[in-house]
C-alpha cells in the first residue's frame, strides 16, 4: 500500500501523462481524498501544460472554422440544448402576451364579421405558418438524425478499436502465460543465443523443458528474412548432424516468437544455432549462421 | 506582463459557452486555435488529423465548458490538457488501428507559422523554450517525449534503453527544474 510521500512523488509525472494506467487510476483515486495532493496536481498541470510552447504555432485552415460552427450549430439544433429551451420559452411568452392583447381588446364579433377576402387571408397567413413550422421541425429532425448517425459511427469506431485492442491484449497475456508456465517448469533450461557477424545486434532467448520438450524461441533486433528465405533453428547435440527445429521470420521491428516440440534426441543437444534457409526449411543446414548459443 | 484582465475574459468567455454562447466558442477558437494547433501537430503530424482533432477538441468546449471549475485550475491549462489528451488517444488509436497510418500520415506541413504570429503568446512562449534549454539533454528528452509523444515512464525506458527508475528520477528532477526556472512566471503563462 502506497504513503501520502509516494503519491506525492508520482504526481509530477501524472500531470506529463506518463503513469502506466493501473498507477494513475491509483493516484487518482488518491487526489480525490487527498487536497493536499490535489492543489499540489493542479500546480504540476501548469507546469506541463506551460511545455505547450515546445511546438512551434501553427495555422489549421480556415475551413475549420466554419466547420466547428457548423457542428455546434447541429448540436444546438438537438431538442435538449439551451438554445432550443430558449427558443420555446420566448415563444410560451408571446403565446401569453397575444391572449392578452386579446381579452383586452378586441371584441370577438367585428372580425367574423368582415369580408371573406379578410378571413382567407388570416387561413392563408395560418397555414403558412403551420408550413414554416413543419419545415423547421424537419429541419430540426434532419440535423438530429445527422448528429445521432456521427455519433453512433464514432462509438461503432470507438468499440472496433477496443476489440481489436482487447484481441491483441488477449493474445499477448496468453503468451506472456505460456513462457512464465514454461521458464517455471522444474526442468526448464533457458539458452542465451547471440548474433554473429551476419546481425551482429542480434539476439534471442530459447526457453526448453527438457522433461516436455516444450520450447520457445524470443529474438530480438534479427533484420526480417529476404522473400524466399526464413530462419530456422537447430539443435546439436556433440558428435551428431544438428536436428532440424521450425522455421520463422521476424516482424518488421525484427522480434520473432516460435514455439517448438522437441524430439527426445534433441533434448539433450548442447548447441542451438538459427540459420538463413529457403522458407519451407531444410533437413540439414545449408545457410550462414545468424544466432548462436553460448558453447558451455 | 500578463493582464489579469485576460485572465478572467477566459473564465468569462468558457462561462458564456456554457451558458450556449456560439459567439463565445468562436473568439476562444480564435485566441487560442494557433497555439492549440500546433501542439496538436506537433503530436500527429498530419494537417488533416490534426485538424479534425481541433474541431474534436472544441466540440468538446461547447459540450462540456459548464464542467470547466475555476477554482481548480486556469482555463488555458484545462484547454491545453484537454487537446494534449485528444492528440494522445488519436496517436495511439491510429498506431494501434493501422500501422502504416503511421507512415503515411508524416506530411507534416511546412507552413508553421511564425511564433510572432500568435500575438497572444509569443512572448510567453520564449520564456518556456530558453528554460527548456537551461535542462540537462537528457530530462528535457524525457519531458517531451512523454509530452509529445504520449510515452509512459516504462516506455520511455524501453526507448532510451535506461533503466525505469532512472527515468523516473530524470522526470521529476526535469520538472522541478522546470517549474524552478519559470518560477512565479509560470501564472503569467498559462
Amino acid at each position: 500500500m502506497r504513503e501520502h510521500e509516494d503519491y506525492k512523488e508520482m504526481i509530477a509525472a501524472h500531470a506529463l501523462g506518463a503513469l502506466e494506467a493501473a498507477e494513475a487510476r491509483e493516484l487518482d483515486a488518491h487526489l480525490a481524498s487527498c487536497a493536499e495532493c490535489r492543489v499540489e496536481f493542479e500546480s504540476w498541470q501548469d507546469v506541463a501544460a506551460s511545455l505547450v510552447y515546445a511546438a512551434p504555432t501553427s495555422k489549421p485552415s480556415a475551413e475549420l472554422r466554419s466547420r466547428l460552427l457548423a457542428s455546434v450549430r447541429a448540436e444546438a439544433a438537438q431538442p435538449s440544448s439551451p438554445v432550443i429551451i430558449k427558443e420555446s420559452v420566448k415563444s410560451k411568452g408571446i403565446a401569453v402576451e397575444s391572449s392578452k392583447v386579446e381579452s383586452n381588446v378586441v371584441p370577438f364579433e367585428k372580425p367574423a364579421r368582415r369580408s371573406w377576402s379578410t378571413a382567407s387571408q388570416v387561413w392563408a397567413i395560418a397555414a403558412s405558418l403551420a408550413f414554416i413550422a413543419l419545415i423547421a421541425s424537419l429541419v430540426l429532425l434532419w440535423n438530429r438524425n445527422n448528429a445521432m448517425q456521427q455519433e453512433m459511427a464514432r462509438v461503432t469506431t470507438q468499440l472496433d478499436e477496443a476489440q481489436v485492442e482487447l484481441t491483441r491484449e488477449r493474445e499477448i497475456l496468453s503468451r506472456e502465460r505460456e513462457a512464465r508456465e514454461l521458464i517455471s517448469a522444474p526442468e526448464s533450461r533457458i539458452m542465451t543465443l547471440a548474433g554473429t557477424e551476419m546481425a551482429t545486434r542480434a539476439r534471442a532467448k530459447f526457453v526448453y523443458d527438457r522433461k516436455t520438450g516444450r520450447a520457445m524461441l524470443m529474438a530480438d533486433d534479427l533484420p526480417p528474412a529476404p522473400a524466399g528465405k526464413a530462419y530456422q533453428l537447430w539443435y546439436i547435440a556433440e558428435g551428431k548432424p544438428p536436428m532440424p527445429g521450425h522455421v520463422f521470420n521476424t516482424n518488421a521491428a525484427g522480434h520473432a516468437e516460435m514455439r517448438d516440440q522437441l524430439s527426445e534426441e534433441a533434448r539433450s543437444a548442447t548447441i542451438f544455432a538459427v540459420t538463413l534457409e529457403p522458407s519451407n526449411g531444410v533437413n540439414a543446414p545449408t545457410g550462414p549462421k545468424y544466432l548462436l548459443s553460448a558453447t558451455s | 506582463m500578463h493582464p489579469e484582465q485576460a485572465q478572467t475574459t477566459d473564465v468569462e468567455i468558457l462561462r458564456n459557452i456554457a451558458g450556449g454562447d456560439e459567439q463565445a466558442l468562436s473568439s476562444l477558437y480564435d485566441r487560442y486555435r494557433l497555439i492549440l494547433f500546433g501542439l496538436i501537430l506537433r503530436i500527429l503530424h498530419s494537417q488533416a488529423e490534426a485538424e479534425d482533432v481541433l474541431q474534436e477538441v472544441f466540440l468538446q468546449v461547447w459540450r462540456r465548458a459548464s464542467d470547466f471549475d475555476e477554482t481548480r485550475g486556469r482555463p488555458f491549462t484545462w484547454l491545453v490538457t484537454l487537446a494534449r489528451s485528444r492528440a494522445i488517444d488519436r496517436l495511439r488509436s491510429l498506431a494501434s488501428r493501422d500501422r502504416t497510418a503511421q507512415e503515411s500520415i508524416r506530411d507534416v506541413p511546412d507552413s508553421t507559422s511564425n511564433a510572432a504570429d500568435d500575438a497572444v503568446k509569443s512572448e510567453q512562449g520564449e520564456i518556456v523554450r530558453s528554460a527548456l534549454k537551461e535542462l540537462p539533454d537528457e530530462q528535457r528528452k524525457t519531458l517531451l517525449l512523454a509530452y509529445f509523444e504520449g510515452l509512459t515512464q516504462s516506455e520511455i525506458a524501453e526507448r532510451l534503453k535506461t533503466p525505469l527508475g532512472t527515468v523516473k528520477t530524470r522526470m521529476r528532477s526535469g520538472m522541478i527544474k522546470l517549474r524552478e526556472l519559470l518560477g512565479e512566471r509560470v501564472k503569467d503563462l498559462i
